[in-house]
């Protein structure tokens, strides 16, 4: 299971002020790393390195070394983030959604209403938030 | 595909939290849906940033 996670949740599960919910979601995926898989793009990365310390953001990019790889954002097709736009996305949040298309992910996990308020059944991924994709989880890995 | 030490992933996280709580947070009294607006707030600008820099 492919997972992109929007900066909020990064931001919630590890900075000064959290959330348990994004907090136990990014346990269950430092738990699993052979079923559940993240990818993030540099836009993601640097909006989670301006709500980290230094030290602390050294000790992410340890973490996600061996976890994953950090995709630029000039990888992203442009006409993705035109169609993402065109459903009235922001170009930000647009090229977040382009870039879930783009790598295949089955969830993007977001606690920003921009995104979860989409019309899901259009696009190829699903969108929701930490509890809801904590759950989803659970229930995949009873399987 | 690479090991991954879970452990140690998990003393990341830990040790990320842990430097985290010691910081003093621009988001002290907040609420959450606040914090996701100031959130968002960055993400504009940076994304104003980056299309100044593509545009030189």
């Amino acid at each position: 299971m492919l997972l992109i996670l929007d900066s909020n949740v990064y931001i919630f599960a590890l900075g000064a002020v959290r959330d348990p919910l994004c907090e136990n979601l990014f346990n269950l995926i430092a738990k699993n790393p052979e079923r559940i898989f993240i990818r993030i793009p540099r836009l993601i990365l640097t909006e989670v390195r301006h709500n980290l310390t230094i030290e602390a953001f050294k000790e992410f990019m340890l973490f996600l070394h061996k976890r994953t790889i950090i995709d630029e954002d000039s990888e992203i097709p442009f006409e993705l983030g035109s169609k993402y736009e065109a459903m009235n996305l922001k170009p930000a949040d647009a090229l977040i959604a382009a870039y879930a298309e783009y790598v295949g992910a089955e969830i993007l996990v977001s606690e920003n209403r921009h995104f979860l308020t989409r019309h899901h059944a259009r696009l190829p991924f699903k969108i929701c938030n930490a509890e809801t994709c904590l759950n989803l989880i659970k229930a995949t890995l009873k399987k | 595909m690479r090991k991954i030490d879970i452990q140690k992933s998990l003393r990341h996280l830990e040790k990320i939290r842990s430097l985290m709580s010691k910081a003093r947070s621009p988001y002290k009294n907040m609420t959450k849906q606040q914090i996701i607006d100031e959130i968002r707030k960055t993400r504009q600008k940076l994304w104003e940033e980056k299309l100044v820099t593509h545009s030189r």
